[in-house]
C-alpha cells in the first residue's frame, strides 16, 4: 500500500500552490479578523501539522485545507472504486497487458473493467480517461497531441490546478504518477525533446522529494531515471544517459528490482558501444593501448547485454528479450547466440 | 461475484475514509463481520469502525484489509509522520532481509520490538520478519523458522487448521505462514499431503476473488519441490511454468531464482532428448546464474558457473 506522509503532502501543496499559511487557512480571505469561522484552523495549528507534531488531525480540518488546495480530500483511497472486487484482477491485467504491448487484450479487459466502476468518482473517471488514451494512442487511433491533450485532462480531474503549479513541488498519488510518465513518452512521440526533458526533469525533482514510502519511491524514481536516460540517449549526450543508468542499476540492486535494469544496461551498452565508434576512447598513449582499451570496453558490453538479456528472461519480459537479443546480434555477430 | 451497484455516499466515504472503505469492500466479496475481523478485533469494534464511530489505527486497518487480500497497489494512505515512522521501520527491515544484510536486519528487529514490541499487530510483523530472517540464511534452522512462522500465524488465526479445512478466510500473510510452517514437515508424503490440501484452499479463493495471493507462489514453490522430489519432473515443471506467469506481474527478484533452478533441474530429470530441450535447459541455468551474480556477487555462483560451462558448454565472459 503507498504510503504518504501527511505533513509532507501538505506542506508541498501549500507551496506548490504558492500560498502561505495564513492565506490556506482563510475561509473568507478577511485576514484581520481572527474570528474563528474566518479561519479553517490556527496558523499555529497549520504549522504544527506541517511539521507533523499533530498526530490526530480532525477530519473537518483536513478536509477544509485540502478542499482549499483543489485535492480530494481523503485519508485513504482506492485506486479504483469498485464493488466487485474482480475489476480489481481485471485491472492489474490490463497493466501487465499494457507493459507488454498486448494492447488488444488490454482493451478486451478495459470494456470489461468499465462498467463494474462506480461512476463519478473522479479517480475512476481518471483512469478510465488516461487508459482508454493510451490504448487509442498505441493502436494509431490518436495523434500524440491529442494523446497528450487526453492525459492532461485526465490528470486535472484530481490536479485541478495542474497548469498553476511546479509539478516539481506537487505531491502526486499512484494513478496521477502513471499519467505524469505517460505524458513524458507523449513529449517523445510529438518529437518534443526540450519539453520532454524538462518534464522529466521536474518529475524526477518531484520523486526525489521522497513523500512516498520507499518501496514506491523507487519505481517511481526507475521510470523517471529510465526516461531520462532514453532520452539523452538519443540526443547522443552518452555521459548524461550513463550516469542516469548508473544511478538506476545501483538502486534497482539495492531494492532488488528487476523490471527496469534491464532497460538500463541496455542504454549503458548502447551508450558505450556508441562512444566506442565515435573515436571517444582514446587515451592518445599508443594504437596498441587504444585497441586494449576498445577490447576490455567491448567485452564489458557484452557481458552487460548478457546480464540484461537473462534478467529480462526472469521478469518474462519477452518484448524486451527480443530487442535485447537483437542488439547483441548488431554488436557481437560473430559471438555466440543467445538461447 | 456480481453486486447490484449501490448508490454510494462520496461526502462520507471522503470524510471517514477507512470505515467505509472496509464496510464497501467486505460487502462487495461476500465477507461477513467475523470473517475479516476474527482473530484481529471483536465484531462490535469492527461494526463501529464501519459506522466511523471509532477509528481503526492503521495497523488493524492494515489487518483487516489483508484479510480481505485487498492487493497492496490497491489503496494508499496519508499517514501523520509517528506511524509513518514505523512503516518506514518496517520497509528498512524487510528490504535489510531481501538484501541478505543479517546484522543490520537483526539490529533493526531489536530497536523495533524496544520501540513498539506488546502490540499485536507489531508482534506478528516481529515474529514473521524475523522467520523471514532465518529463511534467508544460507543454512536456516527449520524448527526456529517454524516455531517463529507459527507464533507470527497464531496471533490472528489460531484456529489456522479448521479455517482452511472449512474453507474461511485468511490474509496472505496467514497463508504465507502456513505455507512456510507445512515447508518445516520432514517427511515428503506428509508434506506433499498438506500442499495439495493447502493448493485446493488456493483454487477455493481464486474462484472467490479471481486472483491468486502473492503467498500462492511461495506455496506453490515449495510444492513444486515436493513434485520434484517425489520423482514427478513433468508435474514440477508445469507447476513451475504457471508460478513464473504468476510472476510476470511482478517487477521484484522475490522467488524467481528457486523457480527456474527447480524448473532446470525437473528438466534434467525428465531427461533432455532434443536441442531444444537442452537448449531450454541451458537459459533457466543461465538466468539463474544471472540472477544472482548481478544482485548478489560473482562469487555466491562459482559452482553453478563451473556446471553450466561443464555441462552446457557455455562460455562466460569474464
Amino acid at each position: 500500500m503507498a504510503v504518504y506522509r501527511l505533513s509532507t503532502t501538505v506542506r508541498m501543496r501549500r507551496g506548490a500552490l504558492r500560498m502561505t499559511r495564513l492565506e490556506l487557512i482563510e475561509i473568507r480571505g478577511e485576514a484581520e479578523t481572527e474570528a474563528e469561522d474566518n479561519e479553517i484552523c490556527s496558523v499555529d495549528t497549520l504549522k504544527r501539522i506541517e511539521n507533523g507534531k499533530v498526530t490526530r488531525i480532525k477530519i473537518e480540518v483536513y478536509t477544509k485545507i485540502m478542499r482549499k488546495m483543489g485535492a480530494l480530500p481523503e485519508r485513504i483511497y482506492a485506486s479504483l472504486f469498485v464493488m466487485n472486487p474482480q475489476a480489481l484482477n481485471l485491472k492489474a491485467e490490463i497493466h501487465i497487458h499494457i507493459c507488454f504491448g498486448e494492447y488488444e487484450q488490454a482493451e478486451k479487459k478495459l470494456k470489461k473493467l468499465e462498467p463494474m466502476l462506480i461512476p463519478d468518482y473522479p479517480r475512476n473517471q481518471q483512469y478510465l480517461m488516461e487508459k482508454k488514451a493510451v490504448l487509442a494512442y498505441k493502436q494509431g487511433e490518436l495523434t500524440a497531441e491529442k494523446y497528450l491533450e487526453r492525459l492532461l485532462d485526465a490528470l486535472r480531474l484530481t490536479v485541478p490546478m495542474f497548469d498553476r503549479i511546479d509539478i516539481a513541488e506537487w505531491p502526486f498519488n499512484e494513478n496521477e504518477m502513471d499519467i505524469l510518465s505517460d505524458i513524458g513518452n507523449a513529449y517523445h512521440w510529438m518529437g518534443k525533446r526540450d519539453e520532454e526533458f524538462q518534464f522529466l526533469l521536474k518529475l524526477k525533482e518531484n520523486v526525489e522529494k521522497k513523500y512516498m514510502n520507499p518501496a514506491h519511491y523507487v519505481v517511481w524514481h526507475m521510470r523517471a531515471l529510465t526516461g531520462l536516460s532514453q532520452l539523452m540517449c538519443m540526443e547522443n549526450k552518452h555521459e548524461e544517459s550513463l550516469e542516469y543508468c548508473r544511478v538506476g542499476i545501483e538502486e534497482c540492486k539495492k531494492w532488488r528490482i528487476l523490471g527496469s535494469v534491464y532497460r538500463f544496461l541496455y542504454d549503458t551498452v548502447w551508450n558505450r558501444e556508441q562512444q566506442i565508434r565515435e573515436g571517444l576512447f582514446t587515451d592518445g598513449e599508443s594504437p596498441e593501448k587504444e585497441e586494449l582499451l576498445i577490447k576490455n570496453e567491448r567485452a564489458s558490453c557484452r557481458k552487460q547485454l548478457v546480464q540484461a538479456y537473462f534478467l529480462s528472461v526472469a521478469q518474462g519480459d519477452v518484448h524486451q528479450s527480443e530487442r535485447i537479443k537483437e542488439l547483441y546480434e548488431k554488436f557481437f555477430p560473430n559471438d555466440a547466440k543467445l538461447p | 461475484m456480481q453486486k447490484e451497484t449501490k448508490t454510494f455516499d462520496f461526502t462520507t466515504l471522503k470524510e471517514n475514509g477507512i470505515g467505509h472503505y472496509i464496510r464497501m469492500n467486505r460487502e462487495a466479496r461476500g465477507y461477513s463481520q467475523l470473517d475479516i475481523c476474527d482473530g484481529i478485533c471483536s465484531i462490535p469494534m469492527l461494526s463501529l469502525i464501519e459506522k466511523g464511530e471509532k477509528t481503526a489505527d492503521y495497523w488493524m486497518a492494515e489487518a483487516l484489509l489483508e484479510r480481505m487480500k485487498i492487493k497492496k497497489s490497491e489503496c494508499e494512505f496519508v499517514l501523520d509522520d509517528a506511524t509513518c515512522n514505523i512503516q518506514m521501520h518496517r520497509e528498512a527491515i524487510v528490504t535489510q532481509i531481501q538484501g541478505k544484510e543479517y546484522r543490520e536486519a537483526e539490529e533493526n528487529l531489536t530497536l523495533y520490538q524496544e520501540k513498539y514490541g506488546g502490540d499485536k499487530f507489531h508482534d506478528q510483523f516481529l515474529f514473521f520478519q524475523k522467520a523471514s530472517l532465518e529463511r534467508a540464511r544460507p543454512k536456516p534452522d527449520n524448527g526456529r523458522k517454524k516455531e517463529l512462522f507459527l507464533k507470527a500465524l497464531t496471533i490472528t488465526a489460531p484456529g489456522y487448521k479448521e479455517i482452511i479445512y472449512n474453507k474461511g478466510v485468511m490474509s496472505n500473510l496467514e497463508l504465507e505462514c502456513i505455507a512456510e510452517i507445512i515447508h518445516c514437515i520432514e517427511d515428503l508424503e506428509e508434506r506433499a499431503s498438506e500442499y495439495k490440501n493447502l493448493y485446493e484452499y488456493f483454487q477455493w479463493n481464486c474462484k472467490r476473488e479471481g486472483f491468486f495471493p502473492p503467498a500462492y507462489r511461495i506455496a506453490m514453490q515449495y510444492n513444486a519441490e515436493c513434485l520434484y522430489e517425489s520423482g514427478k519432473p513433468e508435474e514440477c515443471i508445469q507447476a513451475c511454468n504457471m508460478i513464473l506467469e504468476e510472476l510476470r506481474g511482478t517487477s521484484k527478484v522475490t522467488n524467481r531464482v528457486p523457480i527456474f533452478l527447480l524448473r532446470a533441474k525437473a528438466r534434467e530429470a525428465k531427461g533432455l532428448k532434443t536441442e531444444e530441450e537442452k537448449r531450454d535447459c541451458m537459459k533457466d541455468y543461465l538466468t539463474v546464474y544471472t540472477v544472482i551474480s548481478f544482485y548478489d556477487g560473482e562469487k555466491e555462483t562459482e559452482a553453478l558457473k563451473k556446471y553450466i560451462e561443464e555441462e552446457y558448454g557455455w562460455q562466460f565472459t569474464d
